[in-house]
């Protein structure tokens, strides 16, 4: 279950997660869509979920782009500790959720409602703070934390980046999100939402390195649209089958996939390689960045779940071994 | 014998009852002076998306009656292969291998350009779970109202209701032909761009209204003193029964759908209903099989088809 916690509550965006659960096992079918249908066996797994919640925690329910068939929040009249909704935006599951469950308390703008308590500050106060976006950003942010190597210790051991030659402090091992597939569909879905909510007219999706075309797989099975890996651009992972020339389509529009993007080299020679068989990139989108601030051609269309500088990973980058190793010593 | 059906130059669902099931109680009449039985769409040139559930269900009452599949002829013309592309797209070809045979390769020679993107039929079996029907709707609705419903979401300031209203419709009607049905269904969803129309059935072969009804709510039947004798009253009852609900159930389905000036046409066994928007209010008072133009103009009776099928048009 990817929840989001702290102290006092344990935040579950329930769209995120019905995505992940209600796939069948064995399919080679899945779609998204803007609004996740929750269906019993996820509310099974979900009310299991809340008897591993502590106590003296407020379970939260982020319900922005569900929805339900059934009377299945019937459901949950059975559960007897404090539930808080939040994002009921759809009239319908509105007037779904008061149908099954007669003692919910929704607020005056009818957007939150409280199951087995009242509506006091405190609970306004998390009502009020935490929108859809933040809460699946804190997810993401927690599973990007999980890619990152151990923060190195002193003395760095620097990283070398394969494709601009630069050197840093920390490697992103995307990799290991392909071991987790709860964590690995949900930056799929996450992506999917991006590129969906960005209204980009693109006809295909294109990658570069390994990581990137397995991530864009799963995006153009979920989108519906053609996948093209291109060859040899990335150095140590790219990709070695395939004949670009004969896939790249004139005047048609693509979306670049990346994994984690840190100097945009490889980005910069993809554009430019797109642009020589007089197609279009109109945007890109990938788990994370850093230097989200940098200029290019897609900035405007950079659709990225997590930017490492704001979120206070110490991620640096330099020109030498030797730069890195004193960038980091002078830090400490 | 050899018995040929010929199907008209536009096989609709009022086609479908006023015609087609007449011929079939002919056949099965006689069903020991004919030993073939075919269905000519020589002469055809478009189907309506409600109709192809319902013909579906009738190749496999045939099959298990007769003990033969019935044979569709589709001539390899230019006209036929327009009709083959339809149905292939809606997926009726794959379906019907089971309970059909075709007089020459249904999947040769089509013609004509690829149809609106939401159309299809699939087929349940009777022991599928909700969470299965439910998966199958999302993952055939989804594409189609990313391209076209969030359009015309955004225009009317109302986004995703659309699309959700459809996937729940279909999980509903779905679930309610396995669990009261008892029985195996079809069901096809074909969004008309063109007349802004979503087409919907549902079909089984199941025990129908009445016996449902009866088994499920006699009690209920008993002590409110009514007399439920018949298919029509028994699916007037199974509305009402829902009638708090105001989003789930086949109450809350039809006045959706006659609200925003749809049609829902439920059959049962023997008899049809039609609910159009001109009914709404007496509808709404639960008077309708009072109302004596609703019994004349509304109400089909002997229609004949063993099982229980839905057809809605929403406009979009």
């Amino acid at each position: 279950m990817q929840v989001y916690e702290e102290q006092d509550f344990v935040m579950i965006p329930l769209a995120m997660n019905a995505f992940f659960y209600n796939i069948p096992v064995g399919t080679d079918k899945i779609r998204y869509s803007n609004s996740v249908s929750i269906g019993e066996k996820f509310l099974a797994i979900l009310v299991q979920y809340f008897d591993k919640v502590d106590e003296g925690k407020y379970i939260i329910l982020d319900l922005q782009d569900t929805d339900y068939a059934f009377h299945l929040f019937q459901k949950l009249k059975t559960i007897t500790r404090p539930i808080l909704f939040l994002n009921i935006i759809s009239e319908t599951l509105h007037d779904k959720i008061k149908e099954d469950l007669p003692t919910i308390q929704f607020s005056a703008e009818q957007r939150y409602a409280v199951l087995n308590i009242s509506f006091d500050d405190t609970i306004k106060e998390i009502c009020e703070k935490y929108s859809s976006s933040v809460i699946s950003h804190n997810i993401y942010v927690k599973i990007v934390r999980n890619l990152i190597d151990d923060i190195p210790q002193n003395p760095v051991e620097p990283q070398k980046l394969d494709s601009s030659g630069l050197y840093s402090n920390m490697y992103v091992n995307v990799k290991r999100l392909f071991k987790y597939p709860e964590n690995y569909y949900s930056i799929a879905f996450g992506l999917a939402k991006k590129i969906v909510d960005s209204k980009i007219e693109y006809d295909g999706l294109i990658s570069s390195s390994k990581n990137g075309a397995i991530l864009a797989n799963l995006l153009g099975m979920l989108l519906n649209k053609k996948v093209i890996h291109i060859i040899g651009l990335g150095p140590k992972y790219s990709m070695n089958t395939g004949n670009l020339q004969k896939e790249i389509k004139k005047r048609k529009n693509y979306i670049y996939v990346f994994d984690f993007r840190c100097t945009g080299t490889e980005m910069k020679a993809l554009l430019a390689l797109i642009s020589a068989n007089e197609a279009y990139v109109t945007g890109a989108t990938g788990i994370a960045v850093y230097k989200s601030d940098q200029i290019d051609i897609v900035n405007n269309n950079l659709m990225y779940l997590v930017d490492l500088k704001t979120e206070n990973i110490p991620y640096k980058i330099a020109g030498e071994k030797e730069d890195i190793i004193t960038l980091m010593s002078k830090q400490q | 014998m050899k018995k040929i059906i010929y199907i008209n130059d536009y096989l609709s669902s009022s086609e479908f009852y006023g015609s087609i099931l007449p011929e079939i109680q002919i056949v099965l009449k006689y069903y020991d002076k004919v030993d073939e039985l075919i269905f000519d769409f020589s002469g055809t040139n478009k189907v309506e998306p409600n109709v192809i559930p319902n013909f579906l269900c009738l190749g496999k009452v045939i099959k298990s009656l007769l003990g033969y599949k019935a044979i569709i002829r589709i001539p390899d013309t230019y006209e036929g292969g327009k009709l083959k592309n339809y149905l292939y797209q809606m997926k009726f070809l794959g379906l019907a291998k089971e309970s059909f045979d075709f007089e020459s390769d249904p999947y040769t020679g089509f013609e004509g350009k690829a149809i609106d993107p939401l159309c299809g039929t699939v087929y349940f079996e009777q022991a599928i779970t909700d969470d299965e029907i439910g998966f199958v709707f999302d993952n055939m609705v989804a594409p189609f109202a990313d391209k076209y419903l969030k359009k015309y979401n955004e225009l009317k300031l109302d986004n995703g209701q659309i699309e959700n209203n459809v996937i729940n419709l279909l999980k509903e009607l779905a679930a309610n032909a396995k669990d009261h049905g008892k029985s195996y269904s079809y069901a096809s969803i074909h969004a008309k761009y063109s007349l802004h129309t979503i087409f919907i059935a549902i079909s089984d072969s199941g025990v129908g209204f009445l016996k449902s009804c009866i088994e499920e709510h006699l009690e209920e039947i008993k002590q409110s003193g009514l007399d439920i004798r018949n298919e029509a009253a028994a699916i007037m009852y199974c509305i009402y029964i829902r009638k708090t609900s105001k989003k789930f159930g086949l109450y809350a389905v039809i006045k959706d759908t006659i609200n925003s000036g749809g049609t829902v046409r439920i059959h049962s066994n023997n008899s049809q209903l039609i609910f159009t928007p001109r009914i709404i209010k007496n509808f709404e008072n639960g008077t309708l099989l009072e109302d004596s133009s609703f019994k004349k103009y509304n109400i089909k009776n002997d229609l004949k088809f063993s099982g229980t099928h839905i057809e809605i048009e929403v406009p979009f």
